[in-house]
């Protein structure tokens, strides 16, 4: 039995629910059961659609004032500047009225993503600095015991010294700034997480180690040990044997071409590329023994100083040097690139540092350093500071081209140091205001502060990068792997339109010269009994040979006259075509023309 | 014989012949005539004449019908019969099958182009649209459309409109009253309402009709045009025909000269070869009857050699051949300077001489011109030279008259106007000036003679002039044709406007040799750009300056390392590590030592030599003499003159270049770039660009994720087509022809319609 409502108490309003649920059991099929307002329940005309805007507009704006939406922030214009990818297509330079819509519309894009790019300007908190001596004071008389006194605690933990026995060290830190590797002459090998302290392994090799490197990922690095170069993984197993990097003396990785390049002692470059496991490259530069070797991040071509002062750049995929650089009377003792690929550091015995424009390639550098004693160890931070290194004292500077600290320019270093030993390697840790220097007898963090990028890009490098985001950035970064070949003094070189050298040109005319004649072959039609017999068949086959072969004749014979008369004596190219447009076409009733002597006749 | 006999009765007698005829019982099959409407008319379609059946009811004809109201009294009505009977028209044979269904297909096919030329506007911006949504958004709006509802109020009535309906009404109130009309008008609109539902179908059926109709009626004019038009035989009627097929052709070329060169070349060769063809068979020589009467006399005179003359000039001009511009303008400067040399020698009666005249006083503005133009303006001019000549010398002649003083009287033959031929060709009687000579008796008076003379010319100059407006007029319309008309904002306004141009895309199969040509001028251009930069920006002059700066002529800064820090008070460095410092490094020292001691002075001149070496280019000379020519009686000639032979058979290949490095003394730049990297290049510009610089700058910005912020890379990567799943995506109606722009939803969109607006801010702000 079902209740019944009382008879005094009204009705209560239906609820949207039920009223749906009515609506389902009248028609037989479902309905939305959104709630319609009150002049649409309540409608019984048609339904008309009309593209209504002006009554869009009058809502529009009433709505707009309701909320009173905050107004965007101007862009200033030189932070667009700094986001933005160059000059815009000019519409005049594009074909069709199609193409021409779809560049505007592309150049509003990108217009677009360039303003985007210029909000995220907010984004980066940190800001850069440097230290800011007081009057009467210099940058250049603190030491690293006061710098340390006077940061925050986790700054303090940064400095630290290892007191190490095997031997004259060398050390790289990985990309993203966050592990280092120590690698000893006598054998010593350790990976560490030096932020938090934490030992991934220390092992010995029991060979003499040249070098170290860190390579794609901070799971992997490898030694190149006294004959070969070795791959060894975060704890130390040992991956690989590359028994065709032998006797290698100094090491280096591109990130983005995934290929770990070396040079050895026997003056072989050698690229190996990692994510396949094949050299790419490797062949003899004629420099001998290969001592310093930096590679520019910015194009990715190998820097190679040799014993002449002379510093060349090589590809992998070329066997000449790209570019040969004169940069000192004396040998080279030490060379470095900024990380922006824009300058070049070199330092010769003749006690000179000379900072070169490696985009202009000029040949004149843009600073030179006059120094008391030659450096044997420079090496340019993120931000453009300059540290280098005198045997057991060091020095850094605040800029690569003005040099000198805060507070006296041009005059005093920015900081300076004295180790208690021979400094080996030095690096500026990336992101991070910190300068690793090994030495004969160990390893020494220095605070160097205002050195390093305080903003750092998750999606290029992440110092705090989980395992995941490691893997995951590992597959993308080999999915945008660069072809070793597109290895090239001018990275934008690819952009460009393809044009025959001059040497490909000269060539091409010569060969000219000594063309033969195709052979020609035809496959006449069988034809049917009577129609032909192998006699003529083979009569026009012949024709037909000689005709082609007396075209190609003629069509070369008229090439290499092109040619000679292009370049007859005098060289002038004009000339030859000259003579052709002079020979005017001759007419059937030319015969009719008075001759010469005969118009002289008609005179009198 | 009796009178019954003699007695003949017609119709009897008739009847008498169609038995007899009838008796050989043979069907007559006669061919059908239109004589009433027929839903189907076949033009097989045959049947038995109505009489050849004996039982079938005789038709009866119009002449019957007349015979039989010629005797009765109404004559006249008989007479009307007669002669509408007479002047009928007979329907035409319909044409072929084949030409009438072209008629036919022609007519439907402008039909369709018009149709579907209306939806060019919304196809071409549908083309150019980055991204379509479909199916397509449209708003819903309700509106109450029931009896009861109040009325949609469309527009607003100002009190003015107001007052002015009501007094109309009220008028038309006042003009019933007076007519004593009374009829209900709610009753009479309502009537009409309902008439006007009923008509609307009616209505379509009469446009439907009508349109039918009028189809119908084009076929019919086009088929009698056809139909007419073979039968012409008027020359004149085919001259102009040509005459405007050419023009049309001209046309085209003109068109096609701006759109596709290659098609016109052809066009304009396949033109030439039409005028060789036609003027080949002409016959300006002095082969035809006129031209070999003339040349019976021209031995004694000499005004018949002088029009001989004239006509082999034409025959001349004719049939020469039209030589490239280039050329042309070469040959020109030549003649001219050849002139200069020699214009005292013209003969004037030389044809070949006037030629060249002729040729040198063509203006150099016409070479550009298409040659039918041409040959039209240089023979109006060779024309005039030839008459001007031709007054010069009677001019000549009567003063020579004058100085004589002999007594000149009127010729009494009336003196007969010059002909104007359509072609330009001018008939002058030449008997006129022997007649003259030969009866001093009838010359003129001085006066007359300069009137004559006079009019002439000024016939001539009419003439000219109005060959010169017709030509004028011509290259206005041609002009006016070429012109496009600007882009505009309503859609339906410009229809076809909207569409784009269909230029094919050349593809560059051989590339020349001398590339570099083109490059530099690429590289100029792009240089151009950047200097343009600056004047159009004057806010931007501080940053031009900076990016004027020569890079290679920077200054190096050089400075000192400090030994001690004697000017620094601080003694604080004066600790033992700061004592240290000055104390030179004995390693240092000793190695310092050793490289001075064996400093090579020419490490710079070494590099400089490798350098030399290395940026040689190989391979650059070619010796084009053979080992043994030109020393057939074995060695005996002096080893100097082989020598002279073989330096000057030498061909060297290329002229040195310059080189990135060239004022660089201590960089060598490897140019000979990577050969693996260039596989990636591209080979040539790609298509829509016409400069290096604009192409790189298309592909300037990178569109990844990683690149640009993820909006922009939302925006940039934005699929061509969207759809919604599970919506049914109608065609288009007509509808979509005539809807406003729909609002702008895309960001770009809004931001490209603000730019535009800007600029045409701008420019009203500049008119103003």
């Amino acid at each position: 039995m079902t209740k019944t409502a009382p008879k005094g108490r009204k009705k209560p309003a239906t609820r949207y629910f039920e009223r749906a649920a009515a609506v389902k059991t009248e028609d037989g099929e479902e309905k939305p059961s959104k709630p319609k307002r009150r002049h649409q329940r309540n409608f019984t005309g048609d339904f008309l659609k009309i593209q209504s805007q002006e009554k869009r507009k009058a809502l529009k704006r009433k709505r707009l004032e309701a909320t009173e939406k905050p107004k965007k922030q101007k862009i200033p214009q030189e932070v667009l500047e700094k986001y933005s990818r160059g000059e815009a297509v000019d519409s005049t330079g594009v074909r069709t009225r199609h193409f021409k819509e779809k560049h505007k519309r592309k150049e509003i894009y990108v217009e677009y993503a360039t303003e985007q790019a210029a909000r995220t300007e907010l984004l980066l908190q940190e800001t850069p600095g440097q230290l800011e001596a007081d009057e009467e004071e210099t940058t250049a008389e603190y030491r690293q015991a006061e710098i340390v006194a006077n940061v925050d605690l986790q700054s303090a933990a940064k400095h630290f010294s290892l007191k190490l026995d095997f031997g004259p060290y060398t050390m790289r830190y990985t990309k993203n700034g966050r592990h280092l590797l120590l690698g000893g002459r006598r054998g010593h090998v350790a990976a560490f997480d030096w932020v938090t302290k934490k030992l991934h392994c220390e092992f010995n090799v029991m060979e003499t180690v040249a070098d170290v490197q860190w390579l794609h990922v901070p799971t992997m690095y490898a030694v190149a040990q006294k004959e070969w170069v070795y791959f060894y993984d975060k704890k130390g197993t040992e991956l690989h044997c590359v028994k065709r990097l032998a006797r290698v003396n100094r090491m280096d990785f591109l990130p983005y071409h995934f290929l770990l390049a070396a040079g050895n002692s026997a003056g072989y470059a050698s690229w190996l590329d990692v994510s396949i496991g094949e050299l790419v490259g490797n062949f003899n530069t004629g420099l001998g023994d290969i001592r310093h070797m930096r590679h520019n991040p910015g194009n990715g071509v190998l820097c190679i100083g040799g014993g002449k002062g002379v510093v060349s750049m090589w590809s992998p995929k070329v066997r000449e040097p790209l570019a040969k650089l004169l940069c000192h009377p004396t040998a080279i003792t030490a060379l470095t690139v900024d990380p922006k690929g824009m300058h070049l550091v070199t330092a010769g015995l003749d006690r000179l540092v000379k900072v070169w424009d490696l985009r202009q390639l000029s040949d004149k550098p843009l600073a030179i350093f006059n120094l008391r004693l030659p450096a044997n160890e420079l090496e340019v931070s993120q931000r453009g500071m300059l540290a280098l290194s005198q045997g057991t004292y060091l020095e850094t500077y605040t800029d690569v081209l003005l040099g000198g600290g805060t507070g006296r320019k041009n005059m005093l270093p920015y900081l300076r140091q004295r180790c208690d030993a021979f400094v080996h390697t030095m690096r500026f840790c990336p992101y991070e205001d910190v300068l690793g220097v090994a030495t004969a007898s160990g390893f020494q963090s220095l605070l160097v502060p205002g050195c390093g990028e305080p903003n750092y890009d998750a999606l290029e490098d992440n110092p705090f990068e989980t395992s995941k985001q490691r893997r995951e950035h590992e597959v993308h970064a080999l999915l945008e792997k660069i072809p070793p070949e597109l290895i090239t003094l001018d990275p934008h070189e690819i952009t460009g339109v393809d044009a025959p050298t001059l040497q490909e040109k000269i060539d091409a005319k010569r060969q000219l010269f000594y063309l033969k004649p195709p052979r020609i072959n035809i496959n006449p039609r069988h034809k049917m009994k009577g129609r032909g017999g192998s006699a003529k068949a083979a009569r026009n086959k012949q024709i037909v040979k000689d005709q082609q072969r007396k075209e190609f004749i003629a069509e070369v014979r008229k090439a290499k006259k092109d040619v000679i008369a292009s370049h007859a004596e005098g060289g002038e190219a004009t000339t030859g075509e000259k003579v052709k447009k002079l020979k005017a076409v001759r007419s059937v009733l030319d015969r009719f023309k008075p001759k010469p002597q005969k118009k002289q006749k008609s005179t009198n | 014989m009796s009178d019954d006999e003699e007695q003949y009765d017609p119709i009897a007698h008739k009847k008498l012949l169609q038995a007899v005829s009838s008796l050989g019982n043979v069907q007559h099959i006669g061919k059908s005539t239109r004589d009433e409407r027929q839903p189907e008319q076949n033009e097989f379609q045959l049947f038995k004449s109505a009489n050849a059946t004996e039982h079938a009811a005789k038709a009866v004809g119009v002449n019957d019908l007349v015979q039989i109201l010629r005797t009765s009294k109404h004559i006249e009505t008989g007479k009307k019969l007669k002669n509408v009977h007479s002047t009928k028209k007979v329907l035409q044979k319909p044409l072929e099958k084949p030409v009438a269904d072209r008629i036919k297909r022609t007519i439907g096919y402008e039909g369709v182009k018009k149709k579907l030329a209306r939806w060019d506007a919304v196809v071409a911006k549908q083309r150019s649209a980055e991204t379509q949504i479909f199916p397509i958004p449209s708003e819903t709006i309700y509106v109450n459309t029931a009896a009861h509802s109040n009325a949609i109020k469309t527009s607003i009535k100002s009190e003015l409109g107001k007052e002015l309906q009501a007094s109309i009404k009220k008028l038309n109130d006042l003009r019933k009253a007076q007519v004593g009309d009374n009829t209900d008008e709610q009753e009479l609109a309502q009537e009409e309402e309902r008439l006007l539902a009923q008509k609307l179908t009616r209505d379509e059926l009469h446009a439907r009709r009508r349109e039918l109709a009028y189809l119908r009626m084009r076929e019919s004019q086009k088929s009698a045009k056809a139909r007419m038009q073979n039968k012409i035989k008027s020359k004149k009627y085919h001259k102009l025909l040509k005459r405007q097929k050419i023009l049309e052709q001209v046309k085209q070329f003109e068109i096609l000269k701006k759109t596709n060169p290659e098609a016109a070349l052809e066009k304009l060769n396949a033109l030439e070869k039409n005028r060789l063809l036609e003027r080949a068979s002409l016959r300006h020589k002095n082969t035809g009857t006129w031209a070999k009467n003339l040349q019976m006399r021209a031995k004694y005179d000499k005004e018949v050699r002088k029009d001989l003359a004239e006509q082999l000039a034409v025959s001349r001009q004719l049939t020469e051949k039209k030589v490239d511009t280039d050329s042309e303008h070469e040959e020109q400067t030549t003649a001219k300077i050849e002139t200069n040399v020699d214009e005292s020698i013209v003969d004037p009666f030389n044809p070949w001489m006037t030629l060249k005249q002729t040729e040198n006083d063509e203006p150099k503005a016409e070479e550009g011109e298409v040659s039918w133009r041409k040959y039209w303006t240089e023979r109006n001019q060779n024309e005039k030279l030839l008459t001007d000549h031709n007054a010069e010398v009677e001019q000549v002649k009567r003063e020579k008259r004058q100085q004589t003083t002999q007594p000149i009287k009127e010729s009494p033959k009336k003196k007969k106007p010059k002909i104007f031929m359509e072609n330009g060709w001018q008939v002058e009687e030449v008997e006129e000036v022997e007649e003259a000579n030969e009866a001093p008796a009838k010359t003129k008076t001085l006066d007359e003679i300069f009137h004559a003379q006079k009019d002439n010319l000024n016939n001539h100059l009419i003439h000219k002039l109005n060959n010169l407006k017709r030509q004028a007029a011509l290259l206005k319309r041609l002009s006016k044709k070429s012109k496009k008309p600007k882009m505009k904002h309503d859609a339906l306004k410009n229809l076809k406007d909207l569409t784009f141009k269909k230029t094919k895309q050349r593809v560059e199969i051989d590339e020349p040799l001398n590339q570099d040509e083109v490059e530099p001028k690429q590289a100029v251009k792009a240089i151009e750009a950047v200097n343009d930069l600056p004047k159009s920006k004057e806010e931007k002059n501080s940053t031009a300056e900076v990016a004027d700066i020569d890079p290679d002529k920077v200054i190096s800064i050089t400075w000192k390392q400090k030994m001690r820090l004697t000017d620094v008070v601080n003694d604080a460095l004066a600790d033992d590590d700061a004592a240290e410092f000055d104390e030179a490094d004995p390693l240092a020292e000793r190695q310092m030592l050793i490289s001075e001691a064996f400093e090579d002075d020419d490490i710079v001149a070494d590099f400089n030599k490798d350098k030399k070496e290395d940026s040689e280019v190989k391979n650059n000379e070619l010796q084009l003499a053979m080992p043994g020519w030109g020393c057939w009686g074995g060695n005996g000639i002096s080893e100097k003159v082989l020598e002279r032979r073989n330096k000057r058979l030498l061909l060297k290949l290329a002229e040195p270049e310059k080189r990135r490095d060239d004022n660089k003394d201590n960089v060598y730049i490897n140019e000979a770039s990577n050969k693996q990297a260039r596989a990636h290049r591209v080979s040539s510009i790609p298509f829509p660009f016409k400069s290096l610089a604009d192409y790189e700058a298309s592909i300037r910005t990178p569109i990844g994720r990683e690149f640009v912020p993820e909006t922009a890379f939302r925006m940039l990567t934005r699929p061509a087509v969207i759809t919604r799943k599970g919506q049914v995506i109608e065609p288009m109606d007509e509808s979509e022809l005539v809807k406003p722009d729909r609002r702008l939803r895309h960001v770009v969109d809004k931001r490209i319609k603000r730019q535009e607006e800007q600029a045409e801010k701008a420019k009203r702000l500049l008119v103003d």
